[in-house]
């Protein structure tokens, strides 16, 4: 046991010296304030259109859009039923006096999850993730850690470990940036807003009986929850490939690779449903949360974290029977 | 190898040991709450007051009706309330705000509808300056579903009318202040073979709108049927039923010339 505690304290302080956290520090320094600026800019352009900072205006009028563009006929049944189910929950919004988007620093932090869980907040994870083992390959560093006298999967498990911890302060450093940077803009209240959830989608019906409103306090903790697990699927398959590929670049290109294909996939997947298993098509588990239409029929959190599981376990399966087979010396 | 150990590394593992516990709550919480919703009462967000904190020299134009209001057709995606804007602005020398309630297809009970049930279109109207209206083309035609066919047309006029009618009394009841202007028709099919006709109706269903809104003061009815009669289709958008940008300019400055 202590010998796996020395194992971990190892390896974390490797990750430390390669200085990845500071890499996804600054990566989140420069962009969640180009984010922030963004979002003012929307903010601002809008109030100077509608002439007046009342937030139901400006709702009202995003519901008008959309349910124009609906009446066009080039606009793809799929993208519809996702307009309608938008519409009608703006509408619930509207209805019960609750600004979906009250501008405040909280709002972003919560915002800014739902739109970087499928790619950005992915990538910043394979940053760390994907010279786990690889970097010890080509550095060969790996044979000392192998010649000593201890079993190769608790070599893994330690590498596991760090990882696992690796992943949490990222997902958490990722809301605190968030917080931080644009509350300087928006200002930092905002914990006990009322947020909707629990709309049941049903097609293009949405059913409001089991609709609540959490303090956004509670939710940013459900949906980073959520996040998080969808950052573990993507740090074991990274670190399954940093096993598999001596490589650290041609690894980090994969997973990027992947990555990126899910966000294309998911933009037009919705007629091909059994795309539906692959892991990057299910990354976007936040959508369970706000009741956004998920992009194929017949997904709901069950099936995306079962997914998720299952391409997890097969991921380290994998990682485990390969690294301790290998021949490292060769 | 003697490495010095980093003396926080300790910290990095009880952050990331704390993070890991706080995200791992995170998800049960959202996993029971997905799976097993339970709904309740939703109070109310607070009623904030009106907090407008653009200069009073401004002109809020509320726009409400269907594809006409929203300007289908004009490629500059203006429509007549973006012209109208447009004219107002340079003429007045003022700040003139748009709030747009059209939504294509719209017919009077959808109108009536939306002043009924959404709390936040009245209160809009309830503010404006101005409000303009189109209303009743979908009533009467059914375009691009069904032939032309003006004894149909015809037979659609008095429900048609009665709830035109009530709009019309909504948003005086609502607003009884500001300038009130009502969109005319105009005959969209004068180069078909039953253009004469559709002609006469829609003149006719035009007499009734003007019947009705002269009950009220601050009704304005702006007639475009004179504006399309005789080079129709030079300002209609390739659907041949709405205007092109040009022929919204039309309508556009014609409501601007009633309020200057």
């Amino acid at each position: 046991m202590s010998n796996m505690y020395h194992l971990v304290m190892n390896e974390i302080i490797k990750l430390m010296r390669k200085k990845r956290l500071m890499v996804v520090f600054l990566i989140l320094l420069v962009l969640v304030p180009i984010f922030t600026y963004a979002q003012l800019r929307v903010t601002l352009q809008t109030q100077k259109q509608l002439g007046t900072t009342d937030w139901k205006v400006a709702l009202r009028q995003q519901i008008n859009d959309t349910t124009n563009r609906l009446s066009s006929s080039r606009i793809p049944d799929e993208w519809k039923q996702w307009m309608k189910v938008r519409v009608q929950q703006q509408q619930y919004y509207l209805d019960h006096n609750i600004n979906p988007t009250a501008p405040n620093a909280v709002t972003f932090t919560r915002e800014f999850m739902s739109n970087s869980v499928n790619l950005f907040i992915p990538l910043l994870i394979v940053i760390i993730a994907s010279d786990l083992v690889s970097g010890e390959v080509t550095s060969g560093t790996i044979k000392l850690l192998l010649t000593r006298p201890i079993k190769r999967w608790k070599i893994l498990t330690s590498k596991l470990i760090a990882l696992l911890l690796f992943v949490s302060i990222v997902v958490v450093l990722t809301g605190g940036m968030a917080y931080g940077i644009s509350g300087m803009v928006f200002g930092y209240g905002g914990w006990t807003y009322p947020v909707l959830t629990g709309f049941q989608l049903q097609g293009e019906t949405v059913g409001t009986a089991t609709v609540h409103a959490l303090p956004q306090w509670q939710y940013i903790l459900m949906e980073y929850g959520l996040a998080w697990y969808a950052c573990l699927a993507v740090a074991c398959i990274s670190f399954m490939v940093s096993v598999l590929i001596r490589s650290t670049a041609a690894g980090m290109g994969i997973m990027v690779a992947a990555l990126i294909a899910g966000t294309i996939l998911t933009n037009m997947v919705s007629s091909w449903e059994s795309a539906k298993y692959f892991f990057m098509v299910n990354l976007n588990l936040t959508d369970y949360l706000s009741g956004t239409l998920p992009p194929i029929q017949g997904m709901n959190l069950t099936f995306s974290m079962i997914t998720l599981g299952v391409w997890s376990l097969l991921a380290l399966l994998i990682s485990y029977s390969v690294f301790i087979r290998r021949d490292v010396l060769a | 190898m003697i490495v010095s150990i980093p003396r926080f590394w300790k910290i990095v593992l009880g952050i990331g040991l704390i993070a890991t516990l706080l995200l791992g709550i995170g998800l049960t919480l959202s996993m029971r709450d997905i799976m097993y919703p339970k709904g309740n009462e939703i109070s109310k967000g607070e009623e904030k007051k009106d907090t407008n904190g653009l200069p009073e020299k401004n002109l809020q134009i509320v726009a409400l009706g269907d594809s006409l209001t929203r300007g289908t057709g004009d490629e500059t995606g203006k429509g007549y309330v973006g012209w109208l804007k447009e004219e107002l602005t340079t003429g007045l020398k003022k700040d003139v705000y748009v709030l747009n309630h059209g939504i294509n297809g719209y017919g009077s009970e959808n109108i009536l509808n939306d002043l009924k049930t959404k709390e936040d279109i009245r209160n809009s109207i309830q503010k404006g300056d101005i409000i303009v209206l189109s209303i009743g083309a979908n009533d009467l035609f059914h375009a691009g579903q069904e032939e032309i066919n003006p004894e149909v047309i015809r037979n659609r006029f008095s429900v048609a009318e009665g709830s035109m009618v009530k709009v019309l009394d909504t948003l005086h009841s609502l607003n009884n202040r500001s300038p009130i202007l009502c969109m005319g028709l105009y005959n969209p099919f004068s180069d078909l073979s039953v253009g004469k006709e559709t002609g006469a109706l829609v003149k006719e269903w035009n007499n009734r709108v003007m019947q009705v809104v002269t009950k009220y003061p601050k009704m304005v009815y702006v007639p475009t049927e004179d504006l399309f009669s005789i080079q129709g289709t030079k300002y209609l958008s390739s659907d041949h039923y709405h205007p092109n940008a040009e022929g919204y300019k039309r309508i556009g400055v014609r409501m601007a010339q009633v309020l200057e």
